[in-house]
C-alpha cells in the first residue's frame, strides 16, 4: 500500500468502515510511515472534536418553536386553501379552470414572469410564497432577529416572484409587531377598503383552448414566443403525464382587446380539441367577501376578545383575494393546453 | 425508541396524514429538538437555525402523505432539513477566514490571538490549543454545503453510511469518497488557517 491509497482508507478506518483485509494492510503501512500515522492521528482528534461539537447548550430549542411552527403552519394552510380550490384535484377536466382561479390568487398580473417555469404542482401543493410572505402575527419574529432575512430563503426556489408580496406590504397590508399590536404606520391599510361595494359587475373572463399536436415542444415554445412578442405574461406549469398523454398547461395573461388576436394565433398552433371561452360573473363573491372583510376591520376596531393577530390574518387574506379579482377582471386569461401522445 | 412511543408516532403519523393539525403539533414537539439541533448544527446559528428547522417542519406537513410508515420519522425529518439546507441559496454567506495578526473573534465574545507554531511544529500540538475546537467550526463553515453536510450527519449525527446515503439520496460509494474529501478539505483549511 503507499501513502495516496491509505489517505483514502484514513475516512473509512476511522468510522470502522474498513474491510478485514483493508484493516490489516492500513495497519502495516502506518507502522512504517510516520506521516500517514500523523495524518491519521489530526483527523482523529478532529472526528473526535466534531463529536464534541454534537452537543451544546446553544442546541436548546427557542422557547415557543412549535408555537411558531404550528402559526405559520396555519396561516400557509390557510393561504393554501383560498388559492387552491376543490376543484384542483377534480381532475384534469377541472384543472384548467382552477388555473386561472389560482392565477388571479398568486398576483400573477403583476409579478408574473414571462414564460418562466413554475414549480406548481397540479396533483400536489401548489408552493405559494405570496401570502406566506406576509407579515402576519404568527411569522413575526422579533425586529432585531436578522431583518435582512428573507422567510423564503429556505424553500426551494420558486419562480413566483416573492417581490411581489414585499410590494404589498408597503402598498399598505397590514402588519402586525411581535407584540401583536398593529403597527399604527400600516394600520390606516386596513381602515380603507381595497375597493367599494360594486354597483356593476365584476367578470373573470377567461378562454379554455384545447389543441393536440405531436410536436408540444414546438408549440410551447411557438406560443411562448408570440405570447411574449405580444405583450402577453405567461407561466408554464408542469406536465401533466396521463396513461397515454402527456399535457402542458401555459397560462397567459392578456388585455381584454388583445385576447381575440393571441386566441385565434393560438388556434393555428395545433390541431383543435376545444376552444371554450368563460365569462364567470363574481360579483355576488366579490360583495360577500368584501362584507366579511369590512365585519373582520371593525371587530378589530372594537377590539374585542378575540386575538387580533388572527383577525390582521384574515383580514389580510380577504384583501388580497379582493384585489386580485379586482385586478384579475381587467384582464383575460388564457389556458393554453398542448396535449400529446405519450410516446413523444 | 419504546414501542408505545413508535406506536404513537405511527398513529400521530397517520392523522397528519389525514390533515389533523393537532396531530401534527405533537409530531412537532416530539421532534423538535432532533430537527433544530440538526438545523443549528448545520447552519452554525440561532437565527438560520430557526428558520431552517421551522420551515422543515412545515415542508414535512405538507409532505408527509408521502410519507412510509416504516421509515424513521426523525430520519425523514432530517431529510428533509437536509436537503432544504443545500438548496438554499448561498447568499450572506460568511466567509470566515484567519488572520495571523488579527484575533479571531470566538462565538463566546472572547477574541483569542494565534500563536504562531514554530515552523516544525508538530500539527498535534494545535490541537492541544483551547480554540482548536472553535476553529474546526468555522474551518467547517468554509466547507461546500455537500461537504458540511456529510460531516454533521456522520460526526456529530452519528448516522451510518448507509442512512446518509438515503438522506441524501446518493450511493453509500458516493457518501465514503465524499465524506473522506470532506474530511481531507477541513483538515487542510484547519492547518491553512493556523499556517498561512
Amino acid at each position: 500500500m503507499d501513502c495516496a491509497y491509505v489517505k483514502r482508507l484514513f475516512s473509512p478506518a476511522i468510522d470502522g468502515y474498513l474491510t478485514e483485509f483493508e484493516q490489516v494492510n492500513f495497519e502495516a503501512h502506518l507502522k512504517e510511515c510516520p506521516d500517514c500515522q500523523r495524518e491519521l492521528e489530526l483527523l482523529n482528534k478532529i472526528s473526535f472534536h466534531l463529536k464534541e461539537l454534537a452537543s451544546l447548550p446553544e442546541y436548546a430549542v427557542p422557547d415557543g418553536f412549535t408555537g411558531q411552527v404550528m402559526s405559520r403552519l396555519k396561516e400557509t394552510k390557510k393561504s393554501r386553501l383560498l388559492i387552491i380550490p376543490a376543484k384542483w384535484k377534480a381532475g384534469f377536466a377541472a384543472v384548467a379552470t382552477a388555473i386561472i382561479i389560482a392565477g388571479s390568487t398568486f398576483g400573477l398580473s403583476g409579478g408574473m414572469k414571462i414564460a418562466k417555469e413554475s414549480e406548481l404542482a397540479l396533483n400536489g401543493h401548489p408552493e405559494t410564497k405570496v401570502l406566506e410572505q406576509l407579515p402576519v402575527a404568527s411569522d413575526m419574529q422579533p425586529e432585531s432577529s436578522s431583518p435582512d432575512r428573507q422567510k423564503g430563503d429556505m424553500l426551494p426556489d420558486k419562480s413566483i416572484d416573492t417581490a411581489d408580496a414585499d410590494k404589498k406590504l408597503t402598498d399598505g397590508s397590514i402588519r402586525v409587531t411581535s407584540k401583536g399590536n398593529i403597527d399604527p404606520v400600516r394600520e390606516t391599510a386596513l381602515s380603507s377598503p381595497p375597493a367599494v361595494l360594486l354597483n356593476k359587475d365584476i367578470k373573470l373572463t377567461s378562454t379554455l383552448l384545447k389543441i393536440g399536436t405531436p410536436f408540444p415542444s414546438e408549440v410551447k415554445k411557438k406560443a411562448l414566443n408570440f405570447a411574449s412578442s405580444s405583450g402577453a405574461l405567461s407561466q408554464v406549469y408542469p406536465e401533466q403525464v396521463t396513461d397515454d398523454k402527456k399535457i402542458q398547461f401555459i397560462r397567459l395573461n392578456t388585455s381584454t382587446d388583445r385576447a381575440p388576436g393571441l386566441i385565434s394565433e393560438l388556434l393555428g398552433m395545433g390541431t383543435v380539441i376545444s376552444n371554450q371561452g368563460e365569462s364567470r360573473n363574481i360579483t355576488a363573491k366579490y360583495n360577500e367577501a368584501l362584507a366579511s372583510y369590512q365585519e373582520l376591520v371593525a371587530k378589530m376596531d372594537a377590539g374585542g376578545d378575540q386575538d387580533k393577530q388572527v383577525l390582521a390574518a384574515q383580514a389580510e387574506a380577504l384583501k388580497q383575494q379582493l384585489d386580485n379579482w379586482t385586478e384579475e377582471s381587467k384582464n383575460h386569461a388564457i389556458v393554453l393546453w398542448i396535449e400529446s401522445p405519450k410516446n413523444q | 425508541m419504546g414501542v408505545s412511543k413508535e406506536n404513537t408516532v405511527k398513529e400521530l403519523v397517520r392523522k397528519s396524514q389525514a390533515d389533523d393539525l393537532t396531530a401534527f403539533e405533537q409530531l412537532v414537539l416530539l421532534y423538535q429538538k432532533r430537527v433544530y439541533t440538526l438545523g443549528y448544527q448545520l447552519t452554525g446559528n440561532y437565527d438560520d437555525a430557526q428558520d431552517l428547522s421551522q420551515e422543515a417542519m412545515i415542508k414535512a406537513f405538507y409532505s408527509i402523505k408521502g410519507f412510509r410508515s416504516e421509515a424513521d420519522f426523525g430520519t425523514w425529518l432530517h431529510r428533509i432539513t437536509v436537503n432544504l439546507w443545500i438548496n438554499t441559496r448561498r447568499k450572506n454567506r460568511i466567509e470566515n477566514t484567519y488572520s495571523l495578526d488579527q484575533p479571531i473573534s470566538m462565538e463566546n465574545g472572547n477574541d483569542v490571538k494565534p500563536d504562531l507554531p514554530a515552523e516544525n511544529a508538530d500539527p498535534l500540538e494545535i490541537a492541544e490549543r483551547n480554540e482548536f475546537k472553535e476553529a474546526i467550526r468555522k474551518s467547517l463553515k468554509e466547507l461546500s454545503k455537500e461537504h458540511q453536510a456529510v460531516i454533521v450527519l456522520r460526526e456529530m449525527q452519528g448516522y451510518s453510511y448507509e442512512e446518509i446515503s438515503s438522506i441524501l439520496s446518493c450511493s453509500v460509494g458516493t457518501v465514503k469518497s465524499r465524506l473522506n474529501r470532506a474530511r481531507q478539505t477541513l483538515k487542510e483549511k484547519l492547518l491553512t488557517s493556523n499556517y498561512n
